[in-house]
């Protein structure tokens, strides 16, 4: 499975790192001998005579190698020639300081360094890429929209469609992702929506579909980056996001239906923290919340009140929702709303039953986390993501071995009672 | 082989077709002796006894000879609290037995046709990655409910196989390493029937997702879901906090809105058939009350 940690500055590159998470783009590091800054995907070297300044870029068609990039022509100060090649790819075309380099492999930018020096013919630097996981394992997702969004230009909210090919690898699952913020109302979030296809011409983001909200940043968090968790499968990407003490948790694309795909071809599940995009993520209310157990802001859930939706095999979205909050409190959903078993009240892992630990032995057991609707049946199980006891000595970022594979432990935000953990399938 | 079917003029020709098929399946014969059939299997010793029209089943961690079902180590003390399927009223006009080394599950159609008994024994399959032995389990059908109640296999007048309940509970061990547990049917969902038992030292309780199996079948499909059931029992006696102790292998809570009695479902090579935990269409008029569990049923994997 295509599995990708590491920490991101704040919503848009935490935005952009699950884009290309999905899309199976490269990476890039540098070699150890090299002082590197920034994030993954950023980068500097200020060695003298060796210099990347701004940025490394990766892309879909990007291979494990390493560059090397040597200036072989300082003759025009601040516009010197260098060549590029990889051990892999081999000599590619030549780069030139001040211009954004970029061919489908790599880009970067040579900047010239007044306090450096000059450069010198025979400088050079090198760094090393990494074919993205995804395109590896052959799950990626297209990046089939990538622009701003006009209502919102002035506070640089973007717009992202993605396409899954499933495991037919002819499907198509639309989700597309939003960053959705304001600095009056002090959220930076990432809207998930899920929708059956998009508009060509001026986007619309809402077009036959319905979104969810990841709270992600806001002025109350502490100056350490996001900590991230990524699996990108065919049909689906699941995320969890430590924000301070927080894990905030998202999945978009297809169910493991408990049907054909006659049946139900297009299991469709979007699932964040809440429903209300104005959400603060320090701000720890009862619908805000995981797919492992999602919540709903009324007593009814709808597709607009809840955490989580799907859409049935007829094709409209539904809300699912264990439990909602009113006011202060929070309570049970009824039997006629849609639930995420086990963590549904009454359920094995629902609030109000008994714990349930860890067996004799130490070991902890996977349950599958399945829909159930009143309406249309149960439905099936989010892929490669399952409740698991807290009880005992458990906390997040734990990790469970099960058969030889690993399992990553999050908990349902900030809750850490027994029944607010889940975890995601890494390897 | 592992799918037996047949019929039966006794509960004791019952017993032989038992005992033919779970050493055919590599259990170990202790002794059959009159209205006694001792197994085992795992380090786990089961005992059965024929009782009229009821079939009694216990579990130990060992066999002594010339003792019934009670008496062997870590047997349960009295037989009011071993497993119990009672109505076993031959002649038997179809009986299944689903065996293999791990457990035997028994269907009967009693000489009342239409009325299903169950008795189920033997180890819980393990969680994955788990290294100690599995749990032995005992399971039978009582029902002592006799008046036009509405259709509810939970209520705490009577048992269900693998549910368990307020007057014959299922036990669980590890086999031979520790006292038995007495097993309610706390549960999962409405299935809740508190029993305590002054003899035993800590409950368990068998569940699956009652809603779920009630959201069945699947409106856009007319299909119908199969669902695990699984055992927990308590770490410390009456604490309510639990340890899970494996689920029950090869078999499935249904709801049997679609199917009848020995249908089958086929889900890729696997085959499973389908029965009502006790009776499927009973009489519920008040005054002629027969014992009914409506579309609640079990499905027995055929070819494991």
């Amino acid at each position: 499975m295509a599995y990708i940690t590491g920490t991101a500055t704040d919503h848009l590159d935490m935005l952009d790192i699950i884009v290309k998470s999905a899309c199976g783009y490269g990476s890039f590091s540098a070699p150890s001998a090299k002082t590197m800054g920034g994030t993954s995907t950023y980068g500097h070297i200020d060695a003298r005579g060796v210099l990347v300044d701004e940025r490394v870029e990766t892309f879909l068609n990007t291979v494990t190698e390493t560059f090397t990039v040597t200036c072989i022509n300082a003759s025009s100060n601040g516009a010197e020639v260098w060549s590029v090649s990889g051990s892999s790819s081999g000599a590619q075309p030549d780069a030139t300081t001040g211009i954004l380099y970029s061919n489908s492999l790599v880009a970067f930018l040579i900047s010239d360094s007044t306090t450096s020096g000059d450069i010198q013919v025979g400088n050079n630097f090198v760094f090393n890429t990494s074919q993205g996981p995804a395109k590896t394992e052959g799950v990626e997702w297209t990046l089939e929209v990538d622009e701003g969004f006009p209502d919102h230009s002035s506070i640089a909210d973007v717009v992202k469609i993605l396409k899954g090919k499933g495991t037919s690898g002819t499907d198509e699952i639309y989700v597309a992702l939003r960053a959705y913020s304001s600095s009056g109302g002090d959220y930076y979030n990432i809207l998930v929506a899920g929708m059956t296809g998009y508009m060509t011409g001026p986007r619309q983001f809402v077009n036959g579909s319905t979104y969810t909200c990841m709270p992600l940043w806001g002025s109350v968090t502490q100056p350490a980056p996001l900590k991230y968790w990524i699996s990108v499968k065919a049909r689906r990407v699941a995320v969890s996001v430590k924000v301070n003490l927080t894990y905030v948790n998202m999945y978009f694309g297809l169910l493991i239906p408990y049907a054909t795909p006659s049946e139900y071809p297009y299991p469709l599940v979007i699932a964040a923290g809440t429903a209300t995009v104005t959400q603060q993520y320090s701000d720890q209310v009862h619908h805000f919340d995981s797919f492992s157990c999602p919540k709903s802001s009324s007593s009814v859930p709808s597709a607009t009140n809840s955490s989580m939706k799907y859409l049935t095999p007829a094709g409209d979205w539904r809300g699912v929702a264990n439990y909602y909050a009113s006011g202060t409190n929070e309570y049970a959903t009824s039997a006629s709303s849609d639930h995420i078993t086990p963590t549904q009240s009454g359920g094995l892992a629902g609030r109000s039953n008994s714990v349930l630990f860890d067996s004799e032995n130490g070991s902890r057991d996977l349950y599958p986390l399945v829909l159930g609707s009143s309406v249309v049946g149960v439905l099936g199980e989010l892929e490669g993501c399952y409740w698991v006891t807290g009880a005992g000595s458990v906390s997040a970022e734990d990790y469970l071995t099960v058969g030889g594979d690993v399992y990553d432990i999050f908990q349902n935000v900030y809750r850490q009672e027994w029944y607010d953990y889940w975890c995601l399938e890494r390897s | 082989m592992t799918y037996y079917t047949g019929n039966a003029a006794s509960v004791s020709d019952l017993l032989d077709e038992i005992q033919s098929r779970a050493v055919a399946n590599g259990w170990g014969l202790n002794s059959r002796s009159g209205e006694y059939l001792h197994l085992n299997t795992g380090g786990a010793y089961f005992h059965l006894r024929e009782n009229g029209t009821t079939l009694q089943c216990s579990v130990s961690s060992n066999y002594v000879p010339g003792q019934g079902i009670l008496g062997h180590a870590n047997a349960p003390s009295a037989l009011a609290n071993t497993a119990h399927g009672n109505l076993f009223t031959a002649p038997f006009s179809e009986y299944h037995i689903f065996a293999t080394s791990q457990y035997i599950h028994v269907v009967a159609q009693e000489a009342q046709l239409g009325m299903w008994v169950h008795m189920h024994f033997g180890l819980t399959e393990n969680f994955t990655g788990l290294t100690w032995v599995a749990y032995t389990h005992t399971s039978g059908r009582y029902w002592t409910l006799t008046s036009a109640s509405t259709i509810d296999p939970l209520s705490v007048n009577h048992t269900c196989p693998f549910y368990s309940g307020r007057h014959y509970p299922s036990y669980f061990s590890t086999g031979c390493n520790r006292n038995l547990v007495n097993a309610n049917g706390t549960y999962y969902e409405p299935l809740l029937i508190n029993y305590s038992s002054a003899g035993f030292g800590a409950q368990g309780r068998s569940w699956y997702s009652t809603e779920n199996l009630l959201r069945n079948p699947s409106t856009f499909n007319q299909q119908t879901i199969l669902f695990p059931m699984q055992t927990d029992f308590e770490k410390v006696a009456y604490s309510k906090q639990y340890h899970p102790g494996g689920s029950y292998k090869d078999v499935r809570a249904i709801y049997m809105e679609n199917y009848r009695a020995g249908d089958t479902i086929t889900l890729g090579s696997d085959i499973w058939k389908i029965f009502p935990l006790c009776n499927q269409f009973g009489n519920t008029t008040a005054g002629a009350y027969t014992p009914h569990t409506g579309n609640y049923g079990l499905a027995f994997l055929t070819n494991p």
